[in-house]
């Protein structure tokens, strides 16, 4: 999909003839259209799904782009779901990045010591849970295939933020309620669907099973409220 | 500022058609759009009274632009970068009362090669040491400024929490690093060898930590240019890529933290033969450069080993399979003999390129990683970040890498390159003003180097920016610089050439003169193929979509003539140091000769051409 603000009305499809090569990604594809065809405005940097730059949608269904195989046929390729475009495949993701490195934030009073960090933790309910979740590269695949979120986004973070609640949950040196903060951003309103699982270019990452702990621990703390709209009036 | 100063100062930039109001004070709230003489967005054309030629008519009495507009930026303590150097000098010069700025590229927390949070393993000295000895600091090289070492090493200190940096990055925001079953921390060196090494490590965590902070973080601004005034450095000047909207920063003390440049080590695919990130083209070290700074340690790169098939994936160490010097196990030469399993040392690039100049590699023109064995995989055989793209492989491409027979073809990549200005023990370059974090030696691109000289750096900028003041700023210089980026941007030319065809030509020459090994000759025709596409390509490089929003043509050209610049002071200091030291290896010297070169390159430029030259280590 084509867009330049400073010059097109809207945004618009345009066709390109690209000749399939040997285990082509969709990145490849994107680049050889920019060299050989027509300029196109793209942006990417880690070419391993760890820094999330390419997320873009490819057939409906959002990716990295550096990381997918694309298809001898024909595909459609758009900027990634949720986020004001700033050009072609670009888009702008401040917003929710901003809004999950506040969540991500460590909570803690007192100043961590060598000893605390040396101190052995629970391997199977410690590293084991947070190790995975390192793997978020906040590409917001995520967040463009979570029907939740696309129906509500006033009433959930949506599964990225929920990833970095959720890692802080498991953080030994976390101080924070991080079981009352995720019922806050909107856990309750997830519908446990698992396209996030589907769609997330970490593979380590276990969305619903995340999920379905966070939501037993707020169970038992009877925290069982969705969140509320945030809409003045009508909600 | 005094009062009549001040008068002075807006009515001659008033008269430029700049307001008051385009100057705020301290981090925070973005200036006001100021306008330079002629009103109107839009440049169609210049007219030959404002640009005229390849740049702008520069005399005494102020230049124009017709109908640019820029934004205003003013601080005390400037950090361009926002990696793991930069992020230390700001947390520095913000914790010792600066008001600092980051600018930053890429998206923040994205940027660069520390956006990539790519799984760093992190090394620092096993036993803490009590008193400073050369070249075994936090310089990691035996070709650093000693005397800068040293200073790094007193001030950071011999605490415990100063030393223990997996520590550090804990308490910046990390969580649990590598653990072992029993729930203690990995460590997987130690024992001797003089270091511990710790993986699992998350920059962006400390991303997140910095944005807590009072610092202000301005991002996807591309610095192209320091702002030079009276030969002081007073800040520096970019373009918003989104807007394509120029900016200028002004501050009483400049950190340039913006990485090693590797995008000039060949092509493949989608990227160079580098892990290291597309960001990186080498705009500060090329600007500093055109200021009359000496480029130090150009010759020398950090390498290890990546896989370059499937090619799509090519040189990438997250979505890649390799190997660096500590997981050297299943490396092997085209019969299979695994050849690396007795190499001692983090650098392997000298065995890797003696296997191959002897014939042992593959068509690929590196050597193979074999995993089929049964012991290959699993815990503490593969590093996780490799680890997870066998799946990964046979999920996209249906590549098995643990069938039978499979030898995944990898070959050397160029991860960090240590070129950068030269600076004082201090971290000052030979600008005013102008702070570096890097200095000398191949060290450079170590993630302890980085916090440490880094965090350092940040301190000597609080320190100077303290003491100095912005009175009075020739704005010529930034005028000028915009004129260069809009020439660029508006250029017609008959027989013209696109930015990627200009990238890709300095990929091929630079790449067939390093690898799989140098010589005098190759670096020549390296050297007269850069000269030659100086001359003939680069002014016929255009860009053909002339609008501002996010050009990533405009963007790729300006980086061409930095890349270009970094590419050529490698090659001329590979070819003035005649010996193989570190990871410089010349097939025509292939012995180490310190009684001629344990010494700096640097290349200078002088009388308007790039000038190599020997200058002695800085011993205590």
């Amino acid at each position: 999909m084509k867009y330049d603000p400073s010059v097109d009305a809207e945004p618009y499809l345009k066709d390109y003839e690209v000749p399939i090569t040997e285990h082509m990604t969709v990145l490849e594809a994107v680049i050889y259209i920019d060299e050989n065809l027509e300029p196109l405005a793209y942006d990417y940097s880690c070419r391993g799904r760890v820094c999330g730059r390419c997320a873009m949608m490819l057939n409906g269904t959002p990716c990295t782009a550096c990381t997918t195989a694309i298809k001898d046929q024909a595909n459609v390729i758009e900027p990634l779901k949720g986020h004001p475009v700033i050009r072609d495949l670009v888009v702008d993701k401040n917003e929710t990045h901003r809004r999950i490195a506040e969540v991500e934030r460590r909570v803690r009073g007192a100043v961590l010591s060598i000893p605390e960090v040396e101190a052995p933790v629970d391997y199977e309910n410690v590293f084991l849970k947070i190790d995975p979740l390192e793997w978020c590269a906040r590409c917001l695949s995520c967040n463009a295939a979570c029907p939740a979120l696309a129906a509500a986004p006033d009433k959930y973070i949506g599964p990225a933020g929920m990833v970095a609640i959720a890692l802080r949950q498991y953080d030994p040196y976390d101080d924070g309620d991080r079981v009352l903060q995720a019922v806050q951003e909107g856990m309750w309103n997830c519908i446990m669907c698992g396209k996030c699982d589907e769609v997330c270019p970490a593979k380590e990452i276990k969305h619903v099973e995340t999920w379905t702990e966070l939501r037993a621990l707020a169970t038992g703390r009877g925290l069982l409220e969705k969140k509320a709209s945030a809409l003045p009036y009508g909600g | 500022m005094s009062g009549t100063q001040d008068e002075n100062r807006y009515e001659e930039l008033e008269e430029r058609g700049l307001s008051r109001r385009a100057f705020l004070k301290g981090g925070g709230a973005l200036a006001s759009a100021a306008f330079l003489a002629g009103a109107g967005l839009g440049l169609t054309g210049c007219t030959s009274d404002d640009v005229e030629g390849s740049g702008v008519d520069g005399s005494a009495d102020g230049a124009t632009i017709s109908g640019a507009n820029f934004d205003i930026y003013d601080t005390d303590v400037l950090v361009i970068g926002a990696g793991i150097a930069a992020m230390f000098a700001a947390f520095q010069a913000n914790g010792e009362g600066a008001k600092v700025m980051m600018v930053d590229k890429g998206p923040y927390g994205f940027g660069g090669g520390c956006g990539m949070n790519w799984d760093q393993e992190l090394a620092w000295p096993d036993v803490p040491p009590t008193e400073y000895t050369p070249g075994k600091g936090y310089g990691f090289s035996g070709l650093v400024n000693q005397k800068l070492e040293k200073n790094v090493f007193d001030f950071v200190g011999t605490t415990n929490e100063a030393v223990d940096q997996r520590y550090i990055w804990v308490r910046l925001g990390n969580t649990t690093w590598m653990r072992e079953h029993d729930g203690s921390l990995e460590n997987l060196m130690s024992n001797g060898t003089g270091y511990n090494l710790a993986q699992r490590g998350f920059s962006r965590h400390i991303n997140d930590m910095l944005e807590g902070e009072n610092v202000t973080i301005v991002d996807r601004t591309m610095v192209t240019d320091l702002f030079v005034s009276d030969g002081v450095c007073v800040g520096a000047l970019g373009i918003h890529l989104p807007t394509g909207r120029y900016r200028i920063f002004r501050a009483k003390a400049t950190v340039t933290a913006t990485g090693g440049t590797a995008q000039m080590y060949g092509w493949l695919r989608t990227h160079p033969y580098s892990m290291n990130t597309p960001d990186n083209t080498g705009e500060l070290d090329a600007a500093a450069y055109r200021h009359g700074c000496s480029l130090v340690s150009c010759e020398h790169f950090k390498l290890d080993l990546i896989s370059v098939v499937p090619a799509s994936l090519g040189a990438s160490f997250n979505a890649g399979i390799g190997a660096d010097g500590n997981h050297l196990q299943y490396v092997c030469d085209k019969d299979g003999n695994f050849f690396m399993r007795e190499h001692v040392g983090y650098d392997i690039s000298g065995p890797i390129r003696d296997a191959v100049l002897a014939g042992r590699g593959g068509e690929h023109g590196g050597v193979f990683i074999d995993l089929t064995s049964d012991d290959a995989v699993g815990e503490k055989k593969l590093r996780p970040c490799y680890a997870r793209n066998i799946q990964l492989w046979k999920d996209q491409f249906g590549i098995d890498v643990r069938a039978n027979g499979y030898k995944i073809p990898v070959a050397l990549e160029a991860f960090e390159h240590a070129g950068n200005p030269v600076t004082d023990e201090n971290l000052m370059t030979e600008i005013p003003g102008l702070f570096s974090h890097r200095g000398s030696g191949v060290g450079a691109g170590t993630l302890g180097r980085g916090m440490t000289y880094g965090a350092y750096a940040g301190h000597r900028a609080a320190e100077y920016a303290g003491a100095a003041s912005l009175d009075s700023v020739d704005w010529t210089a930034a005028v000028e610089e915009f004129g260069r980026l809009e020439e660029i941007l508006t250029r017609e030319t008959e027989g013209s050439l696109r930015p990627h065809e200009i990238r890709h030509a300095i990929q091929e020459a630079f790449y067939a003169a390093h690898e799989p090994g140098k010589d005098a000759a190759g670096l020549q025709a390296c050297i007269d193929e850069l000269e030659r596409i100086k001359a003939e390509d680069l002014p016929r490089m255009t860009v053909s979509n002339k609008t501002r929003v996010y050009n990533v043509e405009w963007k790729q050209a300006i980086e061409n003539y930095n890349i270009l610049t970094i590419a050529e002071a490698t090659a001329r200091a590979g070819l003035m140091r005649e010996e193989t030291r570190e990871t410089h290896y010349r097939t025509d010297f292939p012995e180490a000769d310190d009684t001629n070169w344990k010494c700096n390159v640097v290349a200078k430029l002088v009388d308007g051409q790039m000038a190599v030259e020997k200058v002695p280590i800085v011993t205590l």
